[in-house]
């Protein structure tokens, strides 16, 4: 996949999986000229669990995303800012209740999560693809009103999941959303949030804006 | 000096599928897609025509009005499945004429 996504054109890739897999990982990227980012995808049941994760997980990755499933999680997620990603349930019966709202994007913009779109989501059985994209509209709609970095990702499991970069940015005309807009979504915003992270993650910081320099 | 009254952009394409896809599977293919997500008013306007498609390297070009570029490339993305076949199609590179698309490097 690592090949294929360097074929596609990709500079970065972020992975969730294990700190072990990505250092096998490391001299292949190297030498195809990826840069590979760590991720880990929370799951948590209820507010204190996604606590006790953030608790153990935050040093370790660059990247955090949390999947809400339920709204005391959504809420939790939204205002905290060790959570990067927001993302919500793909099943149609448990996004009708837990969404990005505005509530939702009005408590992101604060913590500085970003939201994001996964690309698998529009691909998915014919028969679903509407409603997921009404939801996806919706939710992308709000972000944007409301000042919230929207990152668009691929989602892939397989290489037969991806596409190149400006097929993915071209893929969200369908939400209405112009060509500028998804090339940040693509490339700007994700980059600006690894970087951020990255120097977090840097042993001098401290807090934001305050850092060790001896 | 004639000027064309429509601009056209040519992509060359290629297409990533365990079975070996004919001509004219790829092109319902594509013609469906763009159908479902633009519709008939989206398909005229669009105006997809197969160039060419060379079934032995599953590469190929297509052509569409420059203006609806983007609404092209989101209808190939969308393609997952052709004849129930998991199925990719990949846009290699986009030029406005034919010569220019064949002399530039893959990116």
């Amino acid at each position: 996949m690592l090949r294929h996504a360097a074929s596609l054109g990709y500079k970065g890739a972020a992975i969730a999986t294990t700190r072990d897999d990505l250092t096998e990982l490391e001299p292949l990227a190297r030498t195809l000229g990826i840069d590979l980012v760590s991720r880990i995808d929370l799951t948590p049941r209820n507010q204190q669990e996604l606590l006790r994760s953030l608790k153990r997980v935050r040093r370790g990755y660059e990247v955090v995303s949390v999947t809400c499933m339920t709204k005391g999680v959504a809420g939790q997620a939204a205002k905290d800012h060790r959570v990067d990603i927001l993302n919500y349930p793909k099943e149609p019966a448990t996004r009708g209740k837990v969404w990005f709202d505005r509530h939702q994007a009005k408590l992101a913009k604060g913590a500085r999560c970003c939201y994001e779109i996964n690309i698998t989501e529009m691909l998915r059985e014919q028969r679903r693809r509407a409603q997921a994209l009404r939801h996806l509209k919706k939710e992308a709609g709000n972000a944007l009103r409301y000042g919230v970095p929207v990152i668009l990702s691929s989602g892939a499991s397989s290489i037969l999941h991806m596409r190149e970069p400006r097929a993915l940015a071209a893929l969200l005309d369908i939400l209405d959303i112009g060509e500028e807009a998804a090339f940040e979504m693509i490339s700007t915003n994700p980059w600006r949030l690894v970087e951020r992270n990255r120097r977090k993650l840097e042993p001098g910081f401290v807090a934001p804006g305050v850092w060790r320099v001896s | 000096l004639p000027v064309r009254s429509e601009r056209r952009r040519y992509l060359a394409f290629t297409v990533h599928s365990d079975q070996r896809l004919e001509h004219q599977g790829v092109s319902d293919a594509v013609k469906e897609s763009v159908h479902t997500l633009y519709g008939l008013k989206g398909l005229v306007q669009a105006d997809p025509v197969f160039v060419e498609f060379d079934e032995d390297s599953q590469q190929g070009i297509l052509r569409c009005t420059h203006d609806h570029l983007r609404e092209v490339r989101a209808s190939l993305a969308y393609i997952t499945h052709i004849y129930g076949t998991p199925t990719v199609i990949q846009v290699l590179r986009v030029s406005g004429t034919i010569k220019a698309l064949r002399a530039k490097p893959e990116v």
